[in-house]
């Protein structure tokens, strides 16, 4: 049995072995047989492509063909537009420049910088300078006038009042009191003209004071000026003599007076209570100078560099001043002891 | 003991002690005698007198203190230390008129010294005091509180913020309305002093209705009461605009113009100190001052003047010109160049001479015919002596560069050029090639006058670096002319020449010819 089996396993290996072979063997010319088809399939898809592209090749490059002359020609056209323009530009260009460049350098100056509106200005501005120029130096002028003036016044009036003092127009009489004028004299002074020269009198010399006493001024000679009327003159050299009691007084005598009323007053009353400044803890105590300790008791009044202080320990005892007493020596008592029963 | 006896050694004790305080008062009005009195003591006598039950013993007795505390500080500080000012104070409110004068007298005088001092007598309560004095009737009263807070308000804002807050401002400007001078005075000043600070205090000051009170006294006659209206004018104006305009509404201009013309200098240097602080700010104040006719007063002031008092007008002018050119055009057609150029020649001081440099730098920068204005009036040399002398201080150098550098780079006149070529520094040579570059490649006369000038040849024989653009400008300016003509002026050419003639050698066909 065994053997059949091997047999039979041997006839089936090579049954199997010969269908493994037949396999191979159509695989085999099945391979072969895709090949060449493919060969064949590819041969012919070449051919098909290779027209296929033909076709599209040619359409393509008609199309490029012809956007490459719709662009070009296009650009030709650009190109010869340009041309014209440029051309046409510089021949218009010699006669608009100038109008336009007329134009813009009007707009600038009329709205940027507006050079006539600056032009005028300026020409304003130099009118309105003569102008403050010429009003400063009258008003100059004017201050300089007021300031003569008011020298000139000053002194006019200065000369007026001191005119008894230095006036070299003297004439013989006696200074006349104003307030006795006449109202004639004084209409006559008003109306009198000013910067008149009164005519020069040749007066005769005045007497030696001895004579003077019993002087009278002449009838004939006229007295010019600020002087008393003669009649009054001679009115009060005849006047009888009045003596009263008074006698002479000093210049200051009211002022005197006012102030010894014042002392009364002030010796009269009832004193007001004194105020004192708060003082602050800072504040130094009120040193009498003239009550100090020092070597030389009282202290000396002068300078600070003989003036010391003396320190506490080195301050001498209190020695009286005042004469001895024969009845403290009777009793043993002395001032200084006391002043210790005191501390 | 009578009666009679013992109130007559009272009345001589009196009599003692007024004869002293009048004495040491009239003493004290003499400067030798304050060391004197110093030494001997003299405040200490005198504090006790304060209190004295006679009234013209305390009023002799402040009015002494008064006159040695003006003296100086350390006397001041003396009475200071004495503790009398909190006296004085409370006597400001109670005593008579005649006390409180000599009180206020005595503040002054201490707080006039310094801030510190100034500020005791705020902190001892003064300005209560003295504002309430304000109130009073008497004008001397009024004035001498005026004075002590003007004194006060005079150190620093702190101080002028003290008397602003103590309600002094309203009755200053009561007091400018009174009819005394010497108290006018006093408040104007007492009010500039407030002013000067800062501008809130300023506007405190206009507030209260000043500004027109102010206006109406800068006409009048009396020149120490419109010093210091001026003043105060100034003070307010200089801190802004508004405030400025403010001033300006009140129609000082053109009157303030008349001032420029008054017999004291002082008067004339507030008024163009004035006009200066309302120019600086805007261009449409400069516009008014320049309609009013300003500029040419100012420019026949600084031209009138000498010194210190000049100083505001010619900065005055810088100012106005810096603003546009039209306003620097203007300063130019009212003649202001030529007589800055005068002061330029003439002043000595440098402080003077910088401002002069400044405002003519300000007026060149604007346009070529602005540079061409400075140029004219030979101001270039000038301003370049400035720079390069060694006695010049450091500011007028700093000042002459720039000016010169803002003219130079608009000036296109050749001829005011040809000087600066021959003596200018390298910094300033360069601008002034740089300019010759701009001008010479389109214009041939100018580049015939450069040749025949020396000019061309000076330039061939500046040293430059190179890359530098000293180098550059020189270059283009080579390039205007012909290579030989070039080749001729530059240095060494000559010996050059000579050198080629002697390493020639003639032909042979000379030699045997």
């Amino acid at each position: 049995m065994s053997l059949y089996l091997s047999y039979g396993k041997l006839l089936i290996d090579q049954l199997d072995l010969a269908i493994t072979q037949k396999y191979e063997e159509a695989e085999r010319f099945r391979r072969t047989e895709h090949l060449a088809a493919c060969k064949l399939q590819k041969w012919w898809k070449k051919i098909l492509l290779k027209l296929k592209d033909r076709k599209r090749t040619r359409a393509s490059t008609m199309v490029l063909g012809f956007m490459r002359k719709v662009v070009s020609t296009k650009k030709v056209e650009l190109i010869e537009n340009h041309k014209k323009t440029m051309k046409l530009r510089k021949q218009y260009g010699k006669h608009v420049t100038p109008l336009q460049a007329l134009w813009r350098g009007y707009y600038s100056r009329k709205t940027i910088m507006d050079f006539y509106k600056r032009k005028a200005l300026l020409e304003a501005v130099v009118k309105k300078n003569e102008e403050t120029r010429s009003h400063l130096h009258k008003m100059h002028n004017l201050q300089l006038r007021m300031e003569r003036w008011r020298r000139h016044s000053y002194m006019a009036n200065a000369r007026k009042s001191i005119h008894f003092l230095i006036s070299t127009r003297a004439r013989e009489g006696i200074p006349e009191n104003v307030i006795e004028k006449t109202a004639e004299e004084a209409a006559a002074l008003k109306r009198k003209k000013r910067h008149t020269v009164e005519p020069l009198v040749i007066v005769q010399p005045l007497p030696s004071p001895r004579r003077y006493k019993n002087y009278v001024p002449p009838d004939d000679i006229e007295c010019f000026g600020p002087f008393r009327r003669k009649e009054s003159v001679i009115e009060q050299k005849n006047r009888p003599l009045e003596p009263t009691l008074r006698v002479s007084t000093s210049y200051n005598i009211t002022e005197r007076e006012r102030k010894k009323d014042k002392q009364e007053s002030w010796i009269k009353c009832i004193q007001k209570p004194m105020k004192f400044a708060t003082a602050s803890s800072k504040c130094t105590n009120y040193d009498r100078t003239l009550w100090g300790h020092t070597e030389y008791n009282p202290r000396d009044f002068c300078n600070k560099t003989i003036r010391y202080e003396s320190q506490c320990k080195n301050k001498l005892p209190f020695i009286s001043q005042v004469p001895v007493i024969p009845l403290f020596d009777r009793l043993g008592k002395s001032y200084a002891e006391r002043s210790k029963l005191i501390k | 003991m009578s009666q009679r006896q013992v109130l007559l050694v009272f009345e001589q004790y009196q009599k003692a002690r007024t004869e002293f305080v009048q004495t040491v008062a009239e003493l004290s009005t003499r400067p030798q005698n304050i060391e004197t009195l110093q030494a001997t003591g003299v405040m200490q006598l005198l504090r006790p007198l304060l209190l004295d039950v006679v009234p013209t013993v305390q009023q002799t007795a402040a009015l002494a203190l008064g006159r040695l505390a003006n003296y100086n500080d350390d006397l001041a500080e003396a009475v200071v230390k004495s503790d009398i000012l909190p006296q004085l104070v409370y006597s400001l409110a109670e005593q008579n008129r005649f006390y409180k004068k000599a009180a206020a007298f005595v503040l002054r005088a201490v707080a006039k010294h310094s801030p510190q001092l100034a500020q005791t007598v705020v902190d001892c309560g003064a300005l209560d005091a003295l504002v309430i004095c304000l109130e009073e009737f008497d004008p001397g009263v009024k004035e001498a509180a005026a004075w002590a807070l003007g004194y006060i308000a005079r150190h620093n804002d702190e101080l002028a913020q003290a008397v602003v807050d103590a309600g002094a401002v309203p009755l200053l400007v009561l007091c400018i309305q009174e009819p005394e001078l010497s108290l006018k005075r006093i408040a104007a000043s007492a009010l500039s002093d407030i002013c000067k600070h800062s501008p809130e205090l300023a506007q405190t000051v206009v507030d209260a209705g000043a500004i027109a009170h102010l206006a109406q006294m800068i006409l009048n006659p009396d020149s120490k009461l419109k010093r210091q209206v001026l003043s105060a004018f100034a003070q307010i104006s200089k801190h802004s605009v508004e405030l400025a305009e403010l001033v300006v509404e009140a129609e000082i201009f053109p009157a303030v113009l008349t001032c420029l013309k008054d017999s004291h200098e002082v008067v004339i240097k507030n008024t163009a100190t004035l006009i200066r602080e309302i120019a600086k700010h805007t261009p449409e104040l400069c516009q008014l001052i320049m309609n009013a006719g300003g500029v040419a007063a100012v420019v026949d002031y600084i031209g009138d003047t000498k010194g210190n008092v000049r100083l505001p007008g010619i900065m005055m002018l810088g100012y106005v010109a810096a603003h546009s050119e039209t306003l620097a055009m203007a300063v130019i057609v009212s003649k202001g160049v030529s007589q800055l150029a005068i002061i330029l020649s003439d002043e000595q001081e440098d402080h003077i001479k910088a401002a002069t440099v400044w405002a003519l730098g300000q007026i060149g920068r604007h346009t070529p015919e602005h540079a061409k204005a400075i140029a004219v009036s030979n101001v270039l040399p000038k301003l370049l002596q400035s720079y390069i002398s060694p006695d010049s201080s450091e500011d007028l150098q700093t000042k002459s560069k720039k000016a010169l550098k803002n003219i130079l780079q608009k000036c296109v006149y050749l001829p005011a050029l040809e000087p600066l070529l021959q003596e200018a520094p390298p910094n300033i040579l360069k601008h002034v090639v740089a300019q010759y570059s701009k001008v010479l490649p389109n214009d041939p006369s100018a580049r015939r006058m450069f040749v025949t000038s020396g000019g061309l040849k000076k330039i061939q024989e500046i040293r430059s670096e190179p890359g530098s653009a000293l180098q550059e400008h020189i270059h283009e300016i080579n390039k205007c002319f012909p290579e030989e003509i070039v080749r001729y002026y530059s240095p060494g050419y000559s010996e050059a020449l000579l050198q080629r003639v002697e390493g020639f050698k003639p032909s042979t066909e000379m030699q045997t010819s």
